[in-house]
C-alpha cells in the first residue's frame, strides 16, 4: 500500500482523482465506479482544460490549492472546451511542479497518430471508455485500483531527496 | 449508411471511363485497319505505276529484291528473254543470264551493295528458246527512305547486233591490218616467201580463232604442207582430201565435221582429233598452186565471216606463192598485192557503209581520218565536214576526259563507254562508243578504229526510269510517313523536301484550308533556302474560295500577266517568282489544302512535273489527313484523361473525407451510446424494481436498442479503418494463413464440420487484412452450414485474371443468385436475424480488404445447395521469387498495386 501523502496542514483534503471531463453525463457515468474504489476519498471534477490548468497550477478558483500535493491520478478526456487534453498534457509536464504527476488519457478512438502523440506528451496510459456499461464499469474501477492501490506516487517535488 | 454506399458507385464511374477508353481504343483500332488499307491499296498504285513507267520502254527492266526473289519485269523483258513473269519466278536465280556471266552480275552487286559507282555491264542472255543475245546493263540499287538496300533494278539493253556489227567489225579491222603487215611483210622479205606464208598462216590463224592453220602446195598427186602453225601436217592424196575437193573447184570448201563429212576419205583427222575444216585455194594468175587450210578440233568451228577473212587472205598467199614459183615477173605481183590490198579496202568500206553504227577512223592525234554516212548522219553533218577534225571536236565537255582515255591508249582490248555527243543542231547525242586501236608493225599507235552506236534513246529511257525510281522512292516515303504518323507540319515538310529534289522551283509550299473559318493555314513552306514559318491568311489572298474548294490543279505559266492577281500571288511575283504550280490535296474527294511550287522561270512546270505533284499530293493528303486525326484522337483522348484523372481525384478526395467523416462520426457516437446503454443500465439496476412490467420492458427495449446500435457502429468502425488503413504486403502463405484461422474458429460441439483444404498458393498481400477478410469468409460458412449436421467446407486456390486467391466451398443453405449483388453491401442481410445472426458487415469488409488489394470478391450459390465464395488479392508470381532482386520487384508491384488501388477507391 502505498503511504498517504502528508497533507500540508491547513490544506484541505489531498485529491486523490482529478477527472477533466465536458460531458455532464460522461462524468456522472465516470464517478460511479470511480467512488466505489477503496481509497478515493477525494474526486475533483473540473469541466474543461483551463479549469485543469487552473487546479494543478492552483491557479484562479483554485487558488487556495496552491501548495497542496498533486493529485494521485488525473483522468484526462482529450476533447475538451477552451484548452485542449493535449495541451492540457504538455503543459503539465512542462510545470516541474506537475511535470511528474500520473496522467492517464480517457481516448475514444484507436487513431495510432492520436495515442502516439499521448505518448510522446508524457501520458502514463491512454485508456479507451469500452462503450457497453459492464465493460466501462470495469475499465474504470482496474485504472482506479491501479493507480490509487498499486502504483507507487512519485514523490512530491518538495520532498528532499533522501 | 450513405457514405460507404458511395464507394460501390466510385467503382461504377470508373468503370464508365474504362468503357469509354476500350470504345476509343476500338475506334483508334478500326481506323489504323483503314490506314493500312489505304496504304496497301497506294502500294499498289505505286506497282501499277511502275508497270506503266516501264511498259512502254525498250529496255528490259527487272527487279530482284535482297533475298534473289524476282519481283518484277516488264513487258520488254519478256520480249527479250522470251520468259513471262510466273515463268521466270519459278526458275532458278539469274537462269536467263548465260552461265559464265553470272558471278560478273554477282560481283556488280556486291560492287553496288559496297557504294560502288553505278556501270554499265555488258553479258549474255539465254532466252527461253536457247538464243544467245548480248545485252548491256545497268544494275542500281533499291533502297528505301532509311537509306537500306531494299533489292536491286536492273535495265538491260539488247546490243546483240551492235555486238555482232563489232564483232564483224573487229574482224575486218584485224583484216586491214593482217593485210597491212603482210604488205610490209612481203615488203620486208622480199623473196622469202617462207616467211611471208608463216606471217600469212599466223595471222589466217588468229583471224578465224582457229587451233591451227596450214599451207600445202600441189606436188603431183599429194598436197605437201609448207607451213603449218598451232597443229601438225601430214602430205594428203588430192583424191581423198577435203583440200583435193577444194583445188578442183577452186572454191572455198567448208567442213564442220570431218569425222562425218564425206569429202574426207582419210583417217589423218580422226589421228589428230580436227573436227572442222576451212580450206582456199591459193592461186595465181593461171593456176592453183595449193590450198590455205585452218582447222580446229571442234565441230562447227567457222562460219561465214572466217570464211570470208580466210578468202582474202587465200588472194595474198597466191600472190606470194606466185612469186614464190618465180614464173612471174616483179611488175605481177605487185599489181597483184595492189589488187588484194584494194579488194581489201573495198571490203572495208563496203561493210562500214552499210553498219547501222557510225564508224570513224582516226590517226593517232584523234583526227578524223575517215567517217562513215551513218556517223556523218548521227552528228547532224555533212560527210566530208568530219573529216580532217579531231574527234573530240564533236564531243561534250563532260565527256572529253573519258573519251581521252579511252581513245588515245595503246594496245588493249577493245573498250566501250558512253560518251555524250554534240549536232551540228546543239542537240545532245548520247553514243554508245567502242573504240579499237590500230597498230603499226612495231606496237605504235598509229589510230583508232570507233563504233557509235546511238543510245539517246536508251539513256532517256534510263533517265526515265531514274526519275521513275525517284517517284516510287518519294511515294514510298510518302507512306512510310503515313505509317510514322507524324504531325501535319513534319510530314508537310518531308514531302516538300522530296519534291524539291524532283521539281525545280524556287519556293514551295503546303498550305491546308479551313473553308469554315475562311482562313488558309501555311504549315510547311520552303523558299530562298530556309523554311517558311508557319502562317495564317484568309483564303481569299490565295484564290477565291470556291475554287479552292472544288479541287482542281491551278497553273499559271505567266505570273506577270495575270490580271487582278491576288494577295499571295502579289507576294509571289515580289519575291520574283514568274510561274506557279498548284495541286489540290484531295481526302475523299474534298479539297483540304494544296501543295503549291513556284518558280522564276516562267512557264517552268512541264507534265512531268504536274504528274510528280499530283503523286505527291495523293499520299500527301491522307497522311496529313490521317495525322491531322491522330492529332484530334489524341487531344480527345488527353482530354478524356485529364477528365478521368480530374473526376478520380475528386472521388478520392471524397471518399477521404468520407472515411475520415465516417470514422469520426461513428466515434462520436460512441459517447452518447455509452451514456445511453449506461443509464439505462443503471435504470434497470437500481430503479427495476420500482418501475411496472411495461416500464421495465420499454426500458429493457431501449437498453437493447441500443446494445445493438453500439454493434452496428464497431462494425462502421472497423470497415472505415479498413480504408483508412496502409496497405502492408507480404509474401503470404495462404495455406498457413487458413489453418490459422480455422483453428481459431469457436468450436461447434453438435457438429462434424469436415475442412478440405487444398494447397494453396503464396500471395502479396495484407496478412492483417487477409486474415479478416478469411476469418469472414469461414465464419460464414460455418454459421450457413448450421442446419446441416454434416458441413463440408472445401477451400481450394483460384486464379482469375492474373490474380490469385481462394474459394471457399460450403454445403450450407446458399442464396438465390438474383441476390447475389446484395451480399457485399454494407448491412445488407439476405436472412432474418433469427434464422442467422450478424450485421452484415462481414461481406463488406471482405470486399473492402479485396478492393484494396485490387483484388475481387464474388460468389456462387444456389439456394440450399451451399455457396462458393472466391476471393482474389493479387499476384502469387512474385513471391515465389526469392533474393534482393525479387524484393524491389515485390516493392515495386505494392507502388502499382497501391496507385490502382488509389484509382480504384
Amino acid at each position: 500500500m502505498t503511504a498517504e501523502p502528508t497533507p500540508l496542514p491547513g490544506s484541505p483534503l489531498p485529491t486523490d482523482i482529478l477527472l477533466v471531463e465536458h460531458s455532464p453525463l460522461e462524468v456522472e457515468l465516470a464517478l460511479k465506479p470511480l467512488r466505489e474504489l477503496d481509497g478515493a476519498n477525494r474526486i475533483e471534477v473540473v469541466r474543461d482544460g483551463e479549469e485543469a490548468l487552473d487546479f494543478m497550477f492552483g491557479r484562479g478558483v483554485f487558488r487556495h490549492e496552491v501548495g497542496s500535493s498533486l493529485p494521485r491520478l488525473v483522468l484526462l478526456a482529450l476533447r475538451l472546451p477552451k484548452v485542449d487534453g493535449l495541451d492540457v498534457l504538455r503543459a503539465i509536464r512542462a510545470n516541474p511542479r506537475t511535470s511528474l504527476a500520473p496522467v492517464v488519457v480517457l481516448t475514444s478512438s484507436h487513431d495510432p497518430r492520436e495515442l502516439a502523440q499521448c505518448y510522446k506528451l508524457g501520458a502514463n496510459s491512454c485508456v479507451q471508455k469500452p462503450v457497453r456499461y459492464q465493460e466501462f464499469w470495469n475499465a474504470m474501477q482496474a485504472v482506479g485500483r491501479y493507480w490509487l492501490a498499486l502504483n507507487q506516487a512519485p514523490p512530491p517535488p518538495a520532498s528532499p531527496i533522501a | 449508411v450513405v457514405p460507404v454506399a458511395q464507394i460501390p458507385d466510385t467503382l461504377f464511374i470508373a468503370g464508365g471511363a474504362a468503357a469509354a477508353l476500350l470504345l476509343l481504343l476500338t475506334a483508334l483500332g478500326w481506323r489504323e485497319n483503314r490506314r493500312r488499307r489505304r496504304v496497301e491499296r497506294s502500294l499498289a498504285e505505286v506497282r501499277s505505276q511502275l508497270q506503266t513507267v516501264t511498259a512502254t520502254m525498250r529496255e528490259a527492266v527487272i527487279a530482284y529484291d535482297m533475298d534473289q526473289r524476282l519481283k518484277f519485269i516488264n513487258p520488254a523483258f519478256e520480249r527479250l528473254t522470251g520468259y513471262p513473269e510466273d515463268e521466270l519466278r519459278d526458275q532458278e536465280f539469274l537462269s536467263y543470264i548465260h552461265a559464265e556471266d553470272r558471278p560478273a552480275i554477282l560481283a556488280e552487286w556486291d560492287h553496288l551493295a559496297q557504294g560502288g559507282a553505278l556501270r554499265d555491264q555488258e553479258y549474255r542472255v539465254v532466252t527461253r528458246a536457247g538464243q544467245v543475245r548480248w545485252c548491256s546493263s545497268s544494275w542500281e540499287p533499291m533502297r528505301d527512305e532509311t537509306g537500306r538496300q531494299i533489292g536491286y533494278m536492273g535495265a538491260e539493253f539488247d546490243i546483240t547486233e551492235r555486238k555482232l556489227a563489232e564483232e564483224a567489225m573487229r574482224l575486218d579491222t584485224e583484216l586491214f591490218q593482217a593485210v597491212l603487215e603482210v604488205e610490209q611483210a612481203v615488203t620486208a622479205a622480199g623473196l622469202d616467201s617462207e616467211t611471208v606464208m608463216r606471217v600469212i598462216a599466223e595471222r589466217s590463224q588468229g583471224l578465224t580463232g582457229a587451233s591451227g592453220a596450214v599451207i600445202e602446195a600441189i606436188e603431183g598427186e599429194d598436197l605437201v604442207p609448207i607451213v603449218h602453225v598451232g597443229t601438225e601436217a601430214a602430205r594428203l592424196k588430192l583424191s581423198t582430201s577435203l583440200s583435193g575437193v577444194c583445188v578442183r573447184t577452186g572454191e572455198l570448201q567448208r567442213s564442220d565435221d570431218s569425222f562425218t563429212d564425206p569429202r574426207v576419205a582419210h583417217n589423218y583427222y580422226r589421228e589428230v582429233g580436227i573436227r572442222s575444216l576451212l580450206v582456199v585455194p591459193l592461186r595465181d594468175e593461171h593456176r592453183t598452186l595449193g590450198v590455205l587450210k585452218v582447222v580446229s578440233p571442234q565441230p562447227r568451228a567457222f562460219t561465214d565471216r572466217e570464211a570470208k577473212a580466210l578468202r582474202l587472205l587465200g588472194g595474198l598467199v597466191g600472190a606470194a606463192l606466185g612469186h614464190a614459183a618465180a614464173f612471174e615477173g616483179r611488175q605481177a605481183r605487185l599489181e597483184e598485192r595492189t589488187r588484194a590490198l584494194q579488194e581489201s579496202e573495198q571490203r572495208f568500206k563496203q561493210l562500214v557503209d552499210v553498219a547501222q553504227e557510225g564508224i570513224w577512223v582516226t590517226d593517232d592525234r584523234g583526227v578524223i581520218t575517215y567517217a562513215n554516212q551513218r556517223l556523218a548522219d548521227l552528228l547532224g553533218y555533212s560527210n566530208g565536214t568530219l573529216l580532217g577534225r579531231p574527234v573530240y571536236d564533236f564531243i561534250e565537255a563532260d565527256s572529253q576526259a573519258g573519251a581521252r582515255r579511252a581513245l588515245s591508249r595503246g594496245r588493249s582490248a577493245s573498250r566501250s563507254l558512253d560518251l555524250c555527243f554534240q549536232r551540228s543542231d546543239g542537240t545532245q547525242l548520247w553514243g554508245l562508243v567502242s573504240s579499237s586501236s590500230i597498230l603499226g608493225k612495231d606496237g605504235v599507235l598509229v589510230g583508232t578504229v570507233g563504233m557509235v552506236t546511238d543510245i539517246t534513246e536508251r539513256k532517256r529511257a534510263e533517265d526515265q526510269l531514274r526519275r521513275s525510281a525517284d517517284r516510287l522512292t518519294m511515294l514510298h516515303d510518302m507512306d512510310q510517313a503515313i505509317l510514322a504518323a507524324q504531325s501535319p507540319v513534319e510530314i508537310g515538310r518531308a514531302a516538300l523536301g522530296r519534291v524539291r529534289r524532283m521539281v525545280p522551283c524556287q519556293r514551295c509550299s503546303v498550305t491546308l484550308f479551313d473553308f469554315v473559318q475562311g482562313q488558309a493555314q501555311l504549315i510547311a513552306g520552303y523558299a530562298g533556302g530556309t523554311h517558311l514559318p508557319p502562317a495564317s491568311m484568309p483564303l481569299s489572298d490565295l484564290a477565291p474560295p470556291e475554287v479552292l474548294r472544288h479541287g482542281s490543279v491551278r497553273e499559271v505559266e505567266h505570273l506577270q500577266t495575270m490580271q487582278d492577281p491576288p494577295p499571295q500571288v502579289r507576294l509571289l511575283l515580289a519575291e520574283g517568282m514568274r510561274s506557279v504550280l498548284s495541286v489540290p490535296l484531295l481526302v475523299e474527294g474534298e479539297a483540304i489544302g494544296e501543295i503549291s511550287l513556284a518558280s522564276s522561270t516562267p512557264a517552268a512546270f512541264d507534265a512531268e512535273h504536274r504528274d510528280i505533284a499530283l503523286e505527291v499530293a495523293t499520299p500527301l493528303a491522307i497522311a496529313i489527313q490521317h495525322a491531322r486525326l491522330g492529332e484530334e484522337m489524341s487531344r480527345q483522348q488527353r482530354e478524356l484523361e485529364r477528365r478521368l484523372a480530374e473526376r478520380g481525384a475528386t472521388l478520392r478526395a471524397t471518399t477521404a473525407e468520407l472515411e475520415t467523416l465516417l470514422y469520426s462520426v461513428s466515434h462520436d457516437l460512441r459517447a452518447p451510446l455509452r451514456q445511453l446503454i449506461g443509464f439505462s443500465r443503471q435504470l434497470l439496476d437500481e430503479s427495476g424494481q420500482r418501475l411496472d412490467p411495461a416500464g421495465l420492458h420499454y426500458a429493457e427495449r431501449i437498453h437493447e436498442a441500443a446494445d445493438h446500435m453500439a454493434t452496428l457502429v464497431e462494425d462502421l468502425i472497423d470497415l472505415s479503418r479498413i480504408g483508412r488503413q496502409d496497405l502492408l504486403r507480404r509474401e503470404v502463405k495462404l495455406g498457413t494463413l487458413v489453418e490459422d484461422v480455422v483453428n481459431a474458429l469457436p468450436p461447434t460441439d453438435d457438429r462434424v464440420i469436415d475442412w478440405e483444404v487444398e494447397e494453396l498458393p503464396t500471395v502479396q498481400c495484407d496478412p492483417a487484412l487477409t486474415k479478416i477478410a478469411v476469418t469472414n469468409l469461414l465464419s460464414n460458412a460455418v454459421k450457413f452450414t448450421r442446419p446441416r449436421p454434416h458441413a463440408t467446407i472445401r477451400i481450394r486456390p483460384v486464379e482469375f485474371d492474373g490474380q490469385v486467391g481462394l474459394a471457399v466451398q460450403d454445403n450450407g443453405v446458399g442464396f438465390k443468385m438474383a441476390y447475389a449483388g446484395k451480399l457485399f453491401g454494407m448491412f445488407q442481410r439476405l436472412h432474418r436475424p433469427d434464422e442467422f445472426e450478424g450485421n452484415g458487415a462481414g461481406l463488406a469488409m471482405v470486399q473492402r480488404i479485396a478492393h484494396k488489394h485490387g483484388g475481387r470478391v464474388w460468389a456462387e450459390s444456389e439456394p440450399d445447395a451451399g455457396a462458393t465464395f472466391y476471393l482474389t488479392l493479387g499476384s502469387g508470381e512474385a513471391g515465389k521469387r526469392g533474393g534482393e532482386e525479387a524484393g524491389t520487384e515485390v516493392r515495386k508491384a505494392d507502388q502499382r498495386n497501391g496507385r490502382s488501388d488509389a484509382q480504384a477507391s
